[in-house]
């Protein structure tokens, strides 16, 4: 007699089967965490959201003063000042979210052994909340976008309305590596310790504080290659106008995003079953 | 019609041992030079090393369960610590993933291990009843259509809007409970959940239960050590023994069986004392060493018998007018009463005595009952110091009396205590 039965929980699942329909029912817990991040994040502060700006204001202070001045990094022909602030902001909701994503698991460990959502809800709903300060600051950033333009030093163009994109590649790259490192830290605790120095590395690895033109031209390809550079030059260029699109490269950034957030999704979900026991 | 909630066919759960522990890369190279020299893990847990299981063993927490829980039914895991109870519910409430085996699911599932998850010290009451809420499943408009009456029950309704990191302790427990008493899911699974907040609170929360399951229809896995409350709230019990399925069936049947198998070799003929664990605070002067029922292979008694024991017990120190304490208890522990012999055992320093005991049973009912025994003399300023005291140093087995007017006693239903003929006056 064959029944019919709403869930059925073996002993092995394929990592490739997701479900989807569940991670979507639970869509108002993102939400939740996401507002739960939001609100944490900035009760008891007197300047609450006006914090999500200063920290990439001092940073690209801090850029222009070292880099642009005692340094005399070349920023083309856009002022130093912007130029940081505009690659500063779309690097900062990289890394920001790439750090929540990979130490969400382990930060809700008292969560995941005591009761069960998706797993999922996690590391997506991290990688949205810091979208929030990511809005915040690029409001903050166009404010200067709009002065510089005015005074004509900066060029924006056409690929100005590819934003969403930029933004959406980002969160997906971030997204994917962080699921990747998150499954990890589980079980190895050590990664925790090694992620904020490797998304520096990762920061003088993208072209943030240079641009694709200043490396020398037999280090641009591997330069490239990593799957952020293109998007942050893009994102410049956009805006700024320096630079230009690398169509070719950004395409192949477009196609290793995808295979690192596939990889990623599995691993994930492979380790998914057994995070309260190895937590 | 299909009226199965749950169909465990088979489950396992095997946990490696010592690798549980290993958390860091070094720990996991430790370990790996430890078993290459053929040491110990350094990290392995406590216990897990010793002869019993070997390096890489697998422990089985959970060995070849199959049961059916049927809708509608409040079902009881009971079993001693360790016997599997926890990760049996972890796997129906899909925490962890079995080993090998099958778990069929028909309906939504809300667990509550532990009350209170997902709380955030940072928001208010309000918003915390929505994240609750939301982590076990419900979604927005289920919130809010119970709100009103998760703040009503919680009785915190004046507190409602305040951070919860300005709660007490009992407060934010209230809450949490009654997030957990209004999910509209199918099957509910708790865990030891219902010892939380003061008296009042826990009758309102076990009432509400109460009306869950029987009220509500819905479908109840409930672990506890509190046999009281499983004799309240649930019909049937599972009891699980080192990972396996031992009993399967009624709560009163399950908890009795489950009591045999805590006191192994329970309504012996003699019982050893010398080695039992007494109290770290005990001030030892006498160490009772047996206890035999005069006549008996098995410690049963019927009908109006008086259940009479021989007490051997060696005097570290000369000891007079002491006297015997005997507390009895039902099977779930309880306290039924106690009886005190008169002041009148002496002994020297180091003399072997052999004490007669002769204990009325007659206002008991039928059933099976534990006894703690004590050794004790009254100090000067009137207290009672124990020489020597073993708790449930003994159990018997008791069929009843028919001497209250005439009415055999069957079911325990009726209390532990058979009390005298109501006088007309």
């Amino acid at each position: 007699m064959q029944q019919k039965y709403d869930t059925v929980i073996t002993a092995k699942q394929s990592p490739l089967k997701i479900n989807f329909k569940e991670l979507i029912a639970y869509k108002y817990l993102i939400f939740l965490f996401v507002k739960r991040d939001f609100i944490a994040k900035y009760k008891q502060t007197v300047l609450g959201p006006l914090w999500a700006v200063i920290q990439p204001f001092l940073t690209t202070v801090v850029f222009t003063a070292v880099f642009g001045n005692l340094a005399g990094f070349s920023t083309g022909d856009v002022p130093a000042f912007v130029f940081y602030l505009c690659s500063n902001v779309l690097w900062h909701y990289f890394s920001a979210s790439l750090n929540a994503c990979s130490t969400v698991l382990v930060s809700h460990s008292h969560m995941l052994t005591k009761v069960y959502f998706p797993r999922l809800v996690l590391p997506i709903s991290s990688v949205i909340s810091k979208l929030i300060s990511f809005a915040i600051q690029l409001c903050f950033f166009l404010v200067f976008f709009g002065i510089y333009a005015a005074k004509g030093q900066i060029e924006p163009n056409i690929f100005i309305i590819l934003t969403p994109l930029f933004v959406l590649h980002t969160m997906l790259l971030s997204l994917g590596v962080g699921m990747l490192i998150s499954a990890c830290t589980i079980k190895y605790r050590d990664l925790t310790m090694l992620i904020s120095f490797a998304i520096q590395l990762w920061m003088y690895a993208s072209p943030v504080i240079y641009t694709y033109e200043s490396v020398p031209e037999k280090w641009q390809t591997l330069m490239m290659l990593n799957p952020l550079a293109p998007v942050i030059e893009a994102f410049r260029y956009a805006f700024l106008g320096c630079g230009n699109f690398y169509a070719g490269f950004y395409i192949q950034s477009c196609i290793t995003t995808a295979v690192i957030f596939l990889i990623g999704l599995i691993v994930f979900n492979k380790a998914e079953k057994n995070f309260a026991d190895t937590v | 019609m299909n009226d199965i909630a749950i169909k465990i066919e088979n489950i396992s759960k095997e946990y490696r041992l010592g690798v549980i522990g290993a958390r860091t890369l070094k720990d996991e190279l430790q370990a790996m030079s430890a078993k290459f020299r053929g040491n110990e893990n350094p990290n392995s847990k406590i216990g897990t090393g010793c002869s019993e299981f070997k390096k890489g063993d697998f422990f089985k927490a959970l060995d070849d369960v199959s049961f059916e829980v049927k809708k509608g039914d409040a079902v009881a895991i009971i079993g001693a610590n360790g016997a599997g109870k926890s990760t049996l519910l972890k796997l129906i409430s899909r925490i962890t993933a079995p080993s090998a085996g099958k778990i069929c699911i028909n309906g939504k599932v809300s667990s509550m291990l532990e009350v209170g998850t997902g709380f955030h010290r940072e928001l208010t009451g309000r918003e915390n009843i929505y994240m609750n809420g939301a982590i076990l499943g419900m979604s927005r408009s289920d919130i809010n259509r119970r709100l009103d009456e998760i703040i009503e029950f919680s009785g915190i309704s004046q507190f409602i809007d305040t951070p919860v990191k300005r709660y007490s302790s009992g407060m934010f427990v209230r809450l949490a409970f009654s997030v957990a008493a209004h999910l509209n899911s199918d099957i509910l699974i708790l865990d030891e959940i219902l010892s939380v907040g003061d008296e009042s609170f826990k009758q309102s929360s076990l009432g509400k239960m109460d009306e869950i399951s029987k009220s509500q229809g819905k479908t109840i896995l409930y672990v506890s050590h509190n046999m009281s409350t499983v004799r309240r709230l649930c019909s049937k019990a599972i009891v699980l023994d080192k990972g396996r399925l031992i009993f399967d069936g009624r709560a009163s049947d399950g908890i009795e069986q489950y009591m045999s198998v805590c006191a192994s070799d329970s309504c012996a003929s003699s019982v050893e004392l010398e080695n039992n664990i007494r109290s770290k605070y005990l001030a030892q002067r006498a160490v009772m060493q047996k206890i035999e029922f005069e006549g008996k292979n098995a410690a049963k008694f019927s009908n109006d018998e008086k259940c009479i024991v021989a007490l051997k017990w060696r005097a570290l120190e000369n000891i007079e007018n002491a006297m015997v304490r005997i507390v009895i208890k039902t099977a779930d522990r309880n306290p039924v009463g106690m009886s005190i012999s008169d002041c009148a055992i002496h002994s020297r320093k180091d003399e072997q005595n052999t004490t007669r005991l002769a204990l009325d049973i007659s206002h008991l009912c039928q059933g099976k009952f534990f006894c703690d025994i004590s050794i004790s003399q009254k100090t000067s300023n009137g207290k009672i110091d124990n020489l020597d005291r073993v708790e449930n140093a003994f159990s018997f087995e008791y069929s009843g009396s028919t001497q209250a007017s005439g009415i055999l006693w069957q079911s325990s239903a009726w209390g532990s205590n058979v009390f005298d003929k109501i006088e007309i006056l």
